[in-house]
Formats: C-alpha cells, sequence, structure tokens
C-alpha cells in the first residue's frame, strides 16, 4: 500500500511539472516575440503624426549623408559627394588627381557599367525614391491633421520627383516605381519605363506638391516649398523641351519659362549683390537659395559635406594649415581660363594661393573654392556648407535659354534674363568692374553659346556641368575642345551605363547603347 | 538472478565463519592510493578466489585478515587497473593503482545525459581533462587543436588571448555562423565574439572561450554527427562541444596546487634584407625605372646592416599560471573551489593577457530522493593588444610594418624620441615600436557562467529536474591612439571607447526515465527548455587632442567627435526536446532524439523547426559467430541519420526595420526613420541533414582500438544574404537559398603496444579527410566574392561545384628574359613586357592577360589532418609526445607583395637578393623596378602550399615516488614542457596554422601581417595535500 501512495504522489508531482509546462509554452507565443530596440520594426511605425514626421524628416539623412557605414560600398547620401563630383569631371570642367579608377574612368570616359560612382548614384536616388514611395503609402492613413499630413506627402512627392528627373536625365528609360518595396524574395524583373511616361509621373508629383505645399509649416532649412516645386519644374520642362540637338517642344519650354517667371516674381527668393555671399555660411537657406541640401558638422563629424576633402589642396604645416584637404579634383585650364579675369566669379571660384599662419605664402595651380568660406571655417575640413541643388540664378538662365530657343534667337526678356547674371558677376564686392558687359544683338546660336557658357562660369562644381552639355548637345564637342588629358567622349556618353550589377541580378534591364 | 545473489551472499557469511573457525589468520593492514598518490576510497580489497573483502575507508586504509601467507590479495577500484599481491610474511601491503586506459566501461557525456561508452550510438570524440591540461594550454581550445578527428581549430592571430574558430566536419554555412554549440555544464553559452565584443578597440576578437580555465575540465565530448547533435536543434548544425567541469569526490579531500612558468619566443622570423641589401635593391630599382637614384640610398655600403625591426617588435615573453583548488565530498555532499591566475606577455611587446577565474561546483543531497547543485565560474581577463589585424589597402599591422621599415633606419633618434615613420614610400607607415609602446588597447572583460539545479528521483528510475542558468558578460573597451605616433596624426589623436553588457539565461526542466525489463533497457529524457539572451552596448569615439597624457580617461577633451552610437539585440529561444535510448539483449542499441525549437529569430511563417535524429548500433562482438574469435575483443557497427539546423543569424533578420537617423536641418537635428532591411517573413534555420556510418573495433583485449566514421552533411536552406537590384533600394535581402555538401572520412586508433606495472606506451593517431562542395547558389556565375585584400577582389570566391574557400589568380610562367620577344608574350592590355618582369600563362584566345584568365590555384580547406600522440610511462617518468599537421591546403600569402616588392619603397625578404639581373638570370624572382607595370596581381606565386607537420608538445614529468612519505603531501609531480618545438612545412610566412580571416568562411586561408605564433618552454608542478 504504501508503495502505491508514493506512485500516486509521485504521478500527482509529474502532473503538475507537465501542466506547469503547459502552461509556460502556453505563454511562449509572446516569449518568441522580437522586439528590435536599435530600430523600430515598420509595423510598429507609421502610427501618430511624429512618426509621419520622423518619417518624412528621413527623406534629408538620405540625400545628404546616407545610412550607410563609412566603409560600405554606398557610403554617403545623394548629394554627398558622388553627384557633383560625376557631373563636372565627366565634362570639360574637371579632372580627378587621384588614383580612384572609378573617377578617372569617368573623367577620361573611358567608364563602363562597372563604374562604381554611376552605380552608386543609381543606388542613391533609388533608395530615396523606396523611402518617398513607402512615405507615400503608410502615411495616408494616419490620422492626423489633413493638411499637414498632406504638406510631408508633398515632400515625399517632390523628392521622388527630383530623384526621377535625375535618373531619366542620366539613363534615359529606367525601372519606375511609385510604391515601397517590400518583399525581397517577391522583387524580382523590372521593365525600364518609357522616359515619357516618368516626365509625366514627376510632372503630376509636381503640380501635386505645388497644390499641397503649407505656407506656414515646415519652413526653410531645406525644406521644400510650392516655389521649390515650381523651380523643379521649371527645370523639368526645360529638359524635358529640349529634346536631343534640334528638336525641340515649345510648349514645354513656355512652361519652364512660366515656372521661373512664377519663382523669380515670388518676392520669397533675391540675388544676392556679390557672388561671393552666395557661399557665406551665414547665408544658407536664404536669398537665392531656392534648396539646399544641409550639412552640417557642427550636429556630428560625419554630417559634414566632402567639399574641402575633395576640392581643396593639401595644406598643412604641422597642426596649422588645413585639416584633411586632399586635392582630389583639379579644373581644367579651360575652364579656368573661360572666366575674365575681373568676373567676381573667378576669384570667388578658385584659389590660387594661400597664406599660411605663420606668414608663409604659397601659390599653385588652381583648386575649386567657391565652397569654402574661410573666414567662418579657416580650417577647411569639416564644413557645414550645404549643397546647392537649385538657387535663383538658374531660374534667370532658364528664362534666358528658353526664350530664346522658342524664338530661335533672344528675345528682350531672355537678354534681360542673361544680363542680370552678368551684372552680378561684374561687382566685386564694392564696385562694378568693365567687365562682362551687356549683352545684345546676338543671333540664336551665339545667343545659345553665350548662355551655356554664362551657365558653365556661374554653376562651377553645383551639379549641372553634364546635364548642360547633354541637353545642348555638345558633350563630344565641348570636352574636345577643352583639350582636356585623355578625354574621348563618344555618342554614347550622352546616357549612363546601367549598373552591370543590376543588370546581371535582373536580365530584362538591358543596357544603353554602346555600353 | 535473485538466487545468484542469494548464494553468494551464503558464501560470503559461511566463509567468513569458517576462516573465523579454521584460519592460522592475521591481519593485513596498508593504504591503496591512486596514481597521483591519492587516497583511494571505496577499493575492494578481496582475497583472491573467496568473496571475502573489505573496502578502504576515506583515508584509502583498510584492514583484512588473511587465512595464511599463501592468500592472494586483488585491489580494484573502477576505472584503475586491478593489482594482486601475494601477502607473503608481508603485514603492511600499500598499493597504488594505476589508471586503467583501456577501459571500456567509461561513460561519455552526450547532450542532456551520459551513456556509457560501450553503448554509443552517435559518433562522438570523447577527450579527459589529462589530455588537454596535463601540460599547460592557455585555452581549451588550443587543447583540442589535432586531438579529435573531425575537428579542426583555426587561429587568426597569435595574440594571447585572441579567438580562434572551430570546425567540425567543414563548413556549413556561408552568412551564419559555423562556430560549434559550447554546452558547459548543460549551460549553452555564448561564444559568438560577434556577441561579446563591443569592437571599440583594435586587433583581433577576444576568446568567449578564454573565460574557462582548462584546469576546472573533467572532459570535453565532441559531437560531431547528427545522432548526438540533433538534440540541440536549431543550434546543432556546426557540431556540439559538451564541456563538463570537475566536482568533488564522495568520502575525499584534496587540495591541489600547481603552477606552470615559461617562455615564449616567435617561432620563425622571416629573413629580410638589411639596410645595406636594401639600398642596394632601391638604387638598381630606381635605374632600372629611368629615374634619379634616392638620396637615402646614396652610399649602400656606408649603411652597414642597419635595424632588424623584427627583432624589435618581438621579445621573449613569459608565460605564467597558478592554480589552487579544493575539492572533497562526504556521503551527501561533494564540492570543488578553485582559483587560478594566469599571465601571459606577447611575443610582440606591449601585448599581454592576464585573467583570473574562480569557481566553485556544489552537489548535495538534500533528503534520500532530492538532490540540489549547482556551479559558479567567474573570470575577469584584461587584454592589452597591439594592432596587427585592422584591414586595409594600406596594411596596419604593426607586423606588416615591421617588416616594412627601412632597416637603414634607427628606432630612436639621437635625442631619444621615436622615428617617426619610415622613409621609402609615400604615404609611409609609422615607427611600428613607437605604435606597439604608445597605442594603448585595452579590453577587459567580466564573465559569470554560473547554474543552479534540483532533482528529484520520484523513482529509482525516474527522476524529474530543473535546471537554471546564465551566463553575463560584461565587456569594456578602451583604446587610444596618441597625437605623436603616426597612426594618430590624422586625428590627431584618437580615442574609442566601447562597453558590451549581456545576458543569457537557461531554465530548463526534464524527466529521466532508466530502467532494465529483462532483456529490454530503456532510457529516455524529455526537456523543456526556454533561453533568452540580450546585449546593451554603447560605442564612443573622439579625435582631435591636444594632449596626451590622459589617453582613454579623458575622452571629452577630444574635440571633434567621431561617432556615438548604442544598440540593443535580443533572441529568445523555447524548445521541447526528447530521447529514448533502447537496447535489446544488451546487443542491438536504437537511439530517437527530437527537438522542436522556437527561436525569435525566424520569420512569422517558419517559428518552429523539428529536428528529428536516429542512430542504430549492433554490438557484432556479442554475437555467437564472433565470441570465439579471441583476437577481437570488441566491434559495433553504428549508423544515423539526422536533420539538424543552424539559427545563427542575426536577430531582426526577418523583419522590416527602420532605423533612427540624426536629419539635418541647418544646425538643428530632427529625428527621422528610414528602411534599412526588407522584411521575410519566411526566414528560417539553414537544414542539415547528416548521415553517418561508423564502427569501433577493439583488438587483442582492447589494446588496440579503432574507430572509423563515414559521414555526409548536406546543408540546405542556405541563407544568403542575397543581392538584390539596387533599383528596390535595397542592396540585399537575407533569403534561404543554396546547399552546400559536406563528407568525410575519419580514423582514430587508440593502442596500448606496451602495459606492463613499470613501462606503459600509450599511442592515439587520428585523421580525417574532410571534402566539401557548394552544390547551390543564387546569383551571378561570379558566386560569392570574398572582401578584397590590398585591393586584389576576386582572390576567393564562393563557386558552384567547388569547395567554399577556392582561391582563384594567374598562373605564372617564369621570367621574361633578354633577348625573348616581347610581341610573343601575352601580357597586360596597353603594357609591354620588358627582360626581368613575370610572366602569366594566356588561359585563352586573346592576347592580353586579365580577369578572365584566372585560374583555380588552391583552396583552403586541408584535404587530410592528422593528430599523433604518445604517452611513455616508465616507473615514475612519464613522457607525451604531440605531433598534429595539416595536408594539402594552400595558403595566400599576401604578405609577399611587399616582402616581394622590389621597388626600394619598403624592405624585402631575402628573395630579392635572387632578383632578376641581367647577370643573374633568374626564372623565379622579377627585376627590381622602381615603378612597376602592375603590381598586386595574384598568382601562383603567391598561393603558397599550406601543408605541416609539427611538434606540437612535448612534456616530461615526473611523479615524486610514493615510497617518500613526505608529510601532508600525498603527491607531487614536475614536468617541463615544449611547444610548437618545430614545424616541417614549405610555407615561407612566419606560420601555416595561422588564417588571417578563418571565422569568415568567405575569406578563409590569408596570411596577411598577423600576430605570429610563439614557440615555448615551461617548467610547471602539480602538488596534493
Amino acid at each position: 500500500m504504501a508503495n502505491t501512495i508514493i506512485k500516486v504522489s509521485a504521478m500527482r508531482k509529474v502532473i503538475l511539472c507537465l501542466m506547469a509546462g503547459i502552461v509556460i509554452s502556453l505563454s511562449g507565443c509572446e516569449f518568441l516575440d522580437e522586439e528590435p530596440k536599435t530600430g523600430v520594426a515598420s509595423g510598429n511605425f507609421y502610427k501618430t503624426e511624429s512618426d509621419a514626421v520622423a518619417a518624412t524628416n528621413g527623406i534629408y539623412e538620405f540625400l545628404s549623408f546616407g545610412l550607410e557605414g563609412l566603409f560600405d560600398p554606398g557610403y554617403g547620401g545623394v548629394y554627398y559627394n558622388q553627384f557633383w563630383i560625376a557631373q563636372d569631371i565627366c565634362s570639360d570642367n574637371a579632372e580627378w588627381l587621384a588614383t580612384s579608377l572609378d573617377h578617372m574612368q569617368l573623367s577620361d570616359f573611358s567608364f563602363d557599367a562597372n563604374n562604381l560612382l554611376v552605380e552608386s548614384l543609381w543606388w542613391d536616388y533609388y533608395k530615396t525614391i523606396n523611402l518617398c514611395n513607402t512615405i507615400l503609402a503608410y502615411v495616408p492613413p494616419i490620422q492626423m491633421d489633413e493638411p499637414r499630413k498632406d504638406n510631408l506627402l508633398a515632400e515625399a512627392r517632390f523628392f521622388r520627383a527630383l530623384m526621377y528627373l535625375d535618373l531619366v536625365r542620366m539613363w534615359g528609360d529606367v525601372p519606375y516605381f511609385s510604391d515601397p518595396v517590400t518583399d525581397g524574395e517577391a522583387e524580382g524583373s523590372r521593365a525600364r519605363v518609357d522616359k515619357a511616361i516618368i516626365y509625366d509621373a514627376i510632372i503630376e508629383d509636381l503640380d501635386w506638391a505645388e497644390e499641397h505645399f503649407l505656407d506656414e509649416y515646415r519652413k526653410g532649412n531645406g525644406r521644400p516649398d510650392q516655389y521649390t516645386a515650381n523651380a523643379l519644374e521649371a527645370r523639368v520642362y526645360l529638359t524635358r523641351g529640349m529634346i536631343g540637338s534640334t528638336a525641340k517642344n515649345p510648349e514645354d519650354l513656355q512652361k519652364a519659362i512660366d515656372c521661373a517667371n512664377i519663382v523669380i516674381n515670388s518676392g520669397k527668393y533675391h540675388l544676392w549683390p556679390d557672388y561671393a555671399d552666395i557661399f557665406k555660411l551665414k547665408n544658407s537657406h536664404s536669398g537665392e537659395i531656392i534648396l539646399g541640401i544641409n550639412f552640417s558638422s557642427t550636429l556630428d563629424a560625419f554630417k559634414a559635406n566632402q567639399f574641402p576633402v575633395v576640392l581643396l589642396p593639401t595644406l598643412k604645416k604641422g597642426k596649422d594649415g588645413l585639416h584633411n584637404t586632399l586635392g582630389l579634383l583639379i579644373p581644367t585650364d579651360n575652364l579656368y581660363d573661360s572666366f575674365d579675369d575681373l568676373d567676381r566669379r573667378k576669384s570667388v571660384t578658385f584659389l590660387t594661393s594661400y597664406t599660411f599662419p605663420d606668414g608663409i605664402d604659397t601659390t599653385f595651380q588652381p583648386y575649386v573654392s567657391k565652397y569654402w568660406d574661410a573666414q567662418a571655417e579657416p580650417k577647411g575640413h569639416p564644413s557645414d556648407a550645404d549643397f546647392i541643388a537649385i538657387r535663383l540664378a538658374e531660374m534667370y538662365l532658364i528664362v534666358a535659354e528658353a526664350g530664346n530657343e522658342i524664338n530661335n534667337g533672344p528675345n528682350q526678356a531672355a537678354y534681360d534674363a542673361i544680363n542680370v547674371i552678368r551684372k552680378r558677376a561684374r561687382f566685386d564686392g564694392i564696385a562694378e568692374q568693365d567687365v562682362l558687359p551687356d549683352l545684345s544683338g546676338l543671333d540664336y546660336t551665339s545667343f545659345r553659346d553665350a548662355v551655356l557658357l554664362e551657365r558653365q562660369r556661374e554653376f562651377v562644381m553645383e551639379g549641372h556641368r553634364w546635364f548642360d552639355l547633354t541637353r545642348f548637345h555638345q558633350l563630344i564637342e565641348k570636352v574636345e575642345a577643352s583639350s582636356k588629358p585623355n578625354a574621348t567622349p563618344q555618342d554614347f556618353h550622352y546616357l549612363m551605363p546601367i549598373p552591370q550589377r543590376d543588370r546581371e541580378l535582373d536580365f530584362n534591364l538591358g543596357q544603353n547603347p554602346g555600353y | 538472478m535473485k538466487r545468484n545473489y542469494l548464494l553468494i551472499i551464503l558464501v560470503g557469511i559461511l566463509s567468513c565463519s569458517f576462516t573465523g573457525i579454521f584460519g592460522q589468520t592475521r591481519e593485513i593492514k596498508g593504504t591503496v592510493t591512486d596514481h597521483e598518490g591519492l587516497p583511494l576510497a571505496g577499493t575492494y580489497v578481496v582475497i583472491k578466489g573467496t568473496t571475502k573483502g573489505t573496502v578502504t575507508d576515506l583515508k584509502g586504509s583498510y584492514k583484512i585478515t588473511v587465512p595464511d601467507n599463501n592468500a592472494v590479495l586483488v585491489f580494484s577500484f573502477i576505472g584503475s587497473i586491478t593489482e594482486e599481491r601475494e601477502v607473503g610474511s608481508l603485514s603492511v601491503i600499500d598499493v597504488s593503482l594505476l589508471l586503467d586506459l583501456i577501459g571500456l566501461e567509461e561513460v561519455v557525456v552526450v547532450g542532456y545525459g551520459s551513456v556509457k561508452k560501450s553503448d554509443l550510438t552517435g559518433s562522438i570524440a570523447s577527450i579527459k581533462a589529462d589530455d588537454i591540461v596535463a601540460t599547460s594550454v592557455t585555452s581549451l581550445d588550443q587543447g583540442l587543436i589535432g586531438r579529435a578527428a573531425g575537428v579542426v581549430v583555426m587561429q587568426t592571430s597569435g595574440q594571447p588571448g585572441a579567438a580562434t574558430s572551430i570546425r567540425i566536419r567543414g563548413v556549413t554555412s556561408l552568412m551564419g555562423t559555423n562556430e560549434p554549440l559550447y554546452v558547459i555544464d548543460g549551460i549553452p553559452i555564448i561564444s559568438d565574439p560577434g556577441a561579446t565584443d563591443a569592437f571599440a578597440s583594435g586587433g583581433p576578437a577576444l576568446n568567449p572561450l578564454a573565460s574557462i580555465n582548462p584546469s576546472d575540465i573533467e572532459s570535453v565530448e565532441i559531437l560531431k554527427d547528427a545522432s548526438g547533435t540533433a538534440i540541440y536543434g536549431a543550434r546543432g548544425a556546426n557540431g556540439v562541444i559538451l564541456i563538463t567541469t570537475k566536482r568533488g569526490v564522495k568520502n575525499s579531500e584534496k587540495i591541489n596546487f600547481s603552477a606552470y612558468y615559461g617562455i615564449q619566443q616567435v617561432s620563425g622570423k622571416i629573413p629580410m634584407l638589411n639596410a645595406r641589401q636594401l639600398a642596394e635593391l632601391g638604387n638598381e630599382a630606381t635605374d632600372n625605372a629611368h629615374v634619379p637614384r634616392r638620396a637615402i640610398f646614396a652610399s649602400p655600403t656606408n649603411l652597414g646592416v642597419g635595424t632588424d625591426w623584427q627583432e624589435e617588435i618581438f621579445r621573449k615573453a613569459p608565460v605564467q599560471n597558478y592554480q589552487l583548488s579544493y575539492s572533497g565530498g562526504t556521503e551527501n555532499s561533494t564540492f570543488l573551489m578553485s582559483a587560478n591566475y594566469f599571465n601571459q606577455k606577447g611575443i610582440v611587446i606591449g601585448s599581454d593577457f592576464s585573467k583570473i577565474t574562480l569557481r566553485t561546483n556544489i552537489d548535495r543531497n538534500l533528503a534520500t530522493k532530492l538532490k540540489i547543485g549547482g556551479g559558479l565560474n567567474l573570470t575577469r581577463s584584461t587584454s592589452n593588444g597591439v594592432i596587427t589585424d585592422s584591414e586595409g589597402a594600406i596594411p596596419l599591422s604593426i607586423v606588416s610594418w615591421a617588416l616594412n621599415m627601412n632597416p637603414g633606419l634607427p628606432v630612436r633618434n639621437p635625442d631619444g624620441t621615436y622615428v617617426y615613420q619610415n622613409n621609402t614610400s609615400s604615404p609611409a607607415i609609422g615607427n611600428p615600436v613607437a605604435d606597439a609602446m604608445e597605442v594603448n588597447n585595452k579590453a577587459t572583460n567580466l564573465r559569470f557562467i554560473g547554474n543552479a539545479y534540483l532533482q528529484y528521483d520520484i523513482l529509482k528510475s525516474l527522476n524529474i529536474k530543473t535546471t537554471f542558468g546564465s551566463d553575463i558578460i560584461q565587456n569594456l573597451e578602451q583604446y587610444f591612439t596618441p597625437t605623436d605616433v603616426k597612426r594618430g596624426e590624422t586625428g590627431p589623436g584618437n580615442v574609442n571607447l566601447g562597453n558590451l553588457y549581456g545576458l543569457n539565461w537557461l531554465w530548463e526542466n526534464s524527466i529521466n526515465f532508466n530502467k532494465v525489463f529483462g532483456i529490454h533497457a530503456v532510457s529516455a529524457v524529455a526537456v523543456y527548455s526556454m533561453q533568452a539572451y540580450t546585449t546593451e552596448y554603447n560605442v564612443g569615439s573622439k579625435s582631435d587632442f591636444d594632449d596626451d597624457r590622459s589617453g582613454y580617461y579623458s575622452i571629452q577633451s577630444g574635440k571633434e567627435l567621431i561617432q556615438l552610437f548604442s544598440g540593443y539585440s535580443g533572441w529568445q529561444m523555447q524548445s521541447i526536446l526528447g530521447r529514448i535510448n533502447y537496447t535489446l539483449l544488451d546487443r542491438y542499441l536504437l537511439t530517437l532524439s527530437g527537438r522542436s525549437d522556437g527561436s525569435s529569430k525566424f520569420g512569422k511563417g517558419n517559428k518552429f523547426g523539428f529536428f528529428p535524429s536516429f542512430a542504430l548500433g549492433w554490438k557484432v562482438k556479442e554475437e555467437g559467430f564472433l565470441q570465439s574469435v579471441d583476437a577481437i575483443s570488441s566491434l559495433k557497427i553504428r549508423i544515423s541519420y539526422g536533420i539538424t539546423g543552424n539559427e545563427g543569424i542575426p536577430p531582426y533578420s526577418s523583419q522590416s526595420l527602420l532605423y533612427p537617423v540624426i536629419s539635418p536641418f541647418g544646425t538643428v537635428a530632427e529625428t527621422g526613420y528610414v528602411p534599412a532591411l526588407l522584411s521575410n517573413d519566411k526566414i528560417k534555420w539553414e537544414t542539415s541533414s547528416q548521415s553517418n556510418f561508423g564502427f569501433d573495433l577493439g583488438l587483442f583485449q582492447n589494446r588496440i582500438e579503432i574507430t572509423v566514421d563515414i559521414y555526409r552533411k548536406k546543408t540546405t536552406d542556405l541563407l544568403l544574404l542575397k543581392p538584390i537590384p539596387y533599383f528596390t533600394g535595397y542592396a540585399n535581402a537575407y533569403l534561404n537559398v543554396g546547399s552546400m555538401e559536406n563528407k568525410g572520412f575519419e580514423f582514430a586508433v587508440t593502442a596500448h603496444p606496451i602495459t606492463n606495472s613499470t613501462f606503459r606506451w600509450t599511442t592515439t593517431y587520428n585523421m580525417s579527410m574532410p571534402r566539401n562542395k557548394v552544390l547551390e547558389l543564387s546569383g551571378g556565375e561570379e558566386g560569392l566574392v570574398a572582401d578584397p585584400v590590398i585591393g586584389i577582389s576576386g582572390w576567393t570566391r564562393v563557386v558552384e561545384g567547388k569547395p567554399v574557400g577556392t582561391f582563384y589568380g594567374l598562373k605564372t610562367n617564369g621570367i621574361m628574359q633578354e633577348g625573348e620577344d616581347p610581341a610573343s608574350i601575352p601580357y597586360f592590355d596597353g603594357k609591354v613586357p620588358e627582360p626581368g618582369v613575370r610572366k602569366y600563362v594566356n588561359q585563352n584566345d586573346d592576347d592580353i592577360i586579365n580577369e578572365e584568365d584566372r585560374v583555380v590555384l588552391g583552396h583552403a580547406s586541408p584535404d587530410f589532418t592528422f593528430g599523433w600522440s604518445n604517452n611513455l610511462t616508465w616507473k615514475n617518468w612519464n613522457l607525451s609526445l604531440f605531433i598534429q599537421g595539416n595536408i594539402g591546403n594552400e595558403i595566400v600569402n599576401f604578405n609577399k607583395f611587399s616582402l616581394e616588392s622590389f621597388t626600394g619603397s619598403n624592405n624585402n625578404s631575402t628573395a630579392a637578393l635572387e632578383r632578376w639581373t641581367p647577370e643573374n638570370r633568374s626564372n623565379k624572382y622579377p627585376r627590381a623596378d622602381f615603378s612597376p607595370k602592375i603590381s598586386n596581381v595574384l598568382s601562383d606565386h603567391q598561393v603558397e602550399d599550406g601543408s605541416y607537420a609539427r611538434i606540437k608538445d612535448i612534456t616530461l614529468t615526473y611523479h615524486l615516488p610514493d615510497k617518500l612519505k613526505i608529510p601532508i603531501l600525498r603527491g607531487a609531480s614536475f614536468y617541463i614542457s615544449a611547444k610548437n618545438v618545430y614545424t616541417v612545412t614549405n610555407y615561407t610566412g612566419y606560420d601555416p596554422e595561422l588564417s588571417r580571416f578563418a571565422n569568415n568562411p568567405l575569406a578563409m586561408g590569408a596570411d596577411f601581417g598577423p600576430y605570429p605564433n610563439s614557440r615555448s618552454a615551461i617548467i610547471g608542478f602539480s602538488t596534493n595535500f
């Protein structure tokens, strides 16, 4: 009997243990839930107004610094460095001095579909587009003030348009996404979409953004508003209006003028009287800046821009001199010589000498120094300077260019517009110099050449030159004329190669001719 | 059966009474000790031919009454060789029992239990404490090198305390972990350096296993086949290493103090040019390049020999270890306490590693059926490292620096300050001596591993047990580069600080059943287990320092913030598992096991995985037809099949994650969130299915024991970070695609050729022949490409149909000689070869040498690994000799690019003396050239045969004879030992055993400026009280 009792109590214990086990198992459904804390799972996000704002804020990080770490291939955001380096070294403006093969190939037009600069720009654009698409998909259901929500959506649409414009300008037909990518396995093949369709989508985005930007919400410091949208639309219409070397679309060109004039006449922006003031740190996001991309070493050394590193020469003497400047890129003689000596832009754009704190002078070949506010940041790097994506001078030059194209010769508005820019360049900070007289009496071709030259001198290293040369269809001509060493541009260089990496992962992508 | 017992008892009683009546009886007494001279309580002392006997007491003493002088006493103790003594006229008989090394009834620890060795159905290598620790290894993993077939220990660095990688039966995963699961006294510990290191300091990752004191280890069992590993389910695919720590012995008491001291030095230096030779090379290089000679090489003959930079950074370094343990027990409880201090100076100046370990193990019977116990292990270690492992296009390792430095430069200037940098190249490297001495790179780890259990024996055959364990990790890393050394130049100065706190806990409840029913024997276990791990970390770094005095204790004085981040990561597992062992007629064995694992890391659609296994064993010797074959003393055939998983993927891999960013708006920051990872609901473990066939054969009374295994392990659902088109906005996504195969043959033999009481020889040999092949990958033909090293990409790729770690490069074709037509020599596009340049084989129809001419040049995994140990005992002397090696692997010696640059821009090895000149028409080494046409082209010249055989250890031990009878002292031994004594290899680098990126399966087999291995001589002793 005793034996049996023991067995029964033992059995009871076993049963109790098993039951305890089952209870734990049931609660275990939650036990295995995964809660990331360093990041946020997307399922727990996009719930509140502050989530909507934070999601939209993310765009600005992708434009400037990006998410990737220092040693990752995708390091740096859209405007961190590749964008403005590529547009000027892949033209008659600049040469690459250092030993990076990818840069050198871009500089002498020997690049192919494996070029990492081209690849990383491609990725940066699409990364930002995916973020905009994510916002446009997940923010609308959030319960919040509707006009404010629309303003956030307008920001996402604006930047999506900005990214797609550069994609079609650089690659022509490209894959088009308007929804966020959510599943790695499902994202297979995407055919390239006709750029005409993408242009329509860009304009639709910008029109929507223009209507929904709120005047009083999220102003300044690099956030777009309706005039920013107008300004970008002017650029879009101008580009679409200039189809190839001869064909053009007067309707688009007129819209470009109209949009540019809205911005010029908005009263919101004004040209600084002195060209040098554009790049002063205290003037960022003001005056003629329509869209500035924020960089700030004050916030974080890694959020500094790369202008001093890439553009300024190595000038170091012990602890004196410039900090971490490498002088990787130099202007061509052709670019330097295209300026009149008294042109204010020449002395602002280039640096040819430097005085160390101990008074020793040193002179050297020209380097591009326009982004360096030497008073505010005597050490050069790290710098707070912004990348200027759109500024008012471009609007004037759009009016000039499009006016000449529509009428097959400059009209008065075109003359007025270009002369505003020339007049400003005459002012050396104290007085107007005897240089760059107002233009008049030019025929279609000479005026066209004058606009291209003015743009070249106005926008050195501002991410315009390759776009200008392709729009004017003068890439080969100008680069050959610049006697840039070893540079051999070909017809196919009017488009960039679709990155080989993506072509191998998606065989349907195809390639632009020539690559 | 019962009747037999009765009979014995009856006879016993009768014989007792009879001896009492009839014998000319007298009393014999004595003490029984073990091979170390410790008293053996519980030894049976029986008069031969009778059932009359007694048992020794706590002090090993016995008293027995013998009938006459002809009586023979038989002394037997489990695990020892039984001894017989004729009584004769003696009245005191002391006996020392030797360990029975041949005994088959050894018990082997398996997952969630233990099994008699003869009943094993799986492939398990069991390594006893004596093999690993008797000879002063610095850490457990060092002790495993070459000891078990199919277990390869790979070292990434010779730095004291550096991590190693262990591969059991090959590489099974490309992106997940390949490290086995380590289980200490039932607690799976965190062994991934990535989860235990904040990575704020430089140098190699530290060894998570350093927290275990080798002297505390009782045994190490390595589970290799699925029959053993499937019970660890989703963590079993890479094999499992079970570590059992020592516990006290009932009714005994023992104090052990042991210590050793040794001297280590670099196992070999690379012969380098002296100052004069480098200057001559430099001048020849500039002449050949038609550029002016360099002023620093103006007059070679005046330069003399100069500085031997290797001599300057290497040193003879001491290593010392002190161990005190106290263990014992009563009838109802046992205990063990141990304290250990270990201090190892590195053979590179400025590096060292020290640690203190404390351990307590306690077991106690609270009541007849209730048992409680546990163990605590606390380790604090401090490592001062030198930078030897940083990546980069320019080598950042000070070992590389020492090889590159101009021997014409002194270490110090006449004013006593360090020479700042090398003067032969730009950008220049820094003075390695200054770097080693001035850069502070410290990691401090505190680790607590503990467990406690409560066991209740419901019935004799049934018990339940609950266990709680935890593994707590604290890591502090401090790194400071001063402003006045080259490495600190750009900051100037740099401080990195990092700390990490990790908590791993485990709760397991198990039921054990064990019973024999006639011809059937059943043992079964069922377990419910929960485990979780969390890590929290903070990392900050700043640069731009004005003052070097405060170092890393004053990060606030740095003016430029480089980075500041913190993070959290965690996972949970929940599992149910069980196993049944069934034995029929003690002849036919069956093992079934299964585990259902749930892991937080898996996608929603794949939360739980089931991992079953079965194994069959057949003790053929027990069959009638073999019983009469005397030569065969045992034979068992084993077969097993099972499925295991590898869940070693980063947490949150399945989720779509948003990362916080700080978006700048002017100088105002706002928080933003950006998509960082794509979600994949289907992400799951990698699945390995493994079959194993083996047999254990004992010959001639088990004097020769042979174990043979053949296995095939196929891993499917390989987790790959698959590249996806950039136009998706992402670079890659985790997907379960791909498969891989490992198969191989393992052989181990233990023989006891001589086993008499004065002289014994035991020899053990093991070997394995593993073969790895990638069956299926996703993505392009290129396969998975390793990260470039010094700008060389594609040096190793993972390609379908080839083993992981296959090297690709050009085949060389000698040196171009004078008179050869350049047009007839295929060469690089746009370059014209000149006499004295290296020629390469053109593999295709074009006339140029390019990437398409690359062919397979070798592979990183050896074809054959072996270990051979010998143990000779003569009276009180013991000599052990251990030889180990790998055959058939290649190593990419990246150091050769700088050692044989022949430019004069850095120092070269003495290979430069054989360079091509018009007079010395070498067909192996090219000419000197200040600006060579091509550089850093990987060819078969840099891919070297990595085969080696090495005398790993020779140890001579002397046991103090028992006769000496020194008071208090109950045994002592002294030893001298030499490690890495001699190596046979054709490899020209420091050491074929080091593999720089060994822990990354995509980049195995590279030698690139590592911290070299050492050779050492050690003296030590062990005493018992």
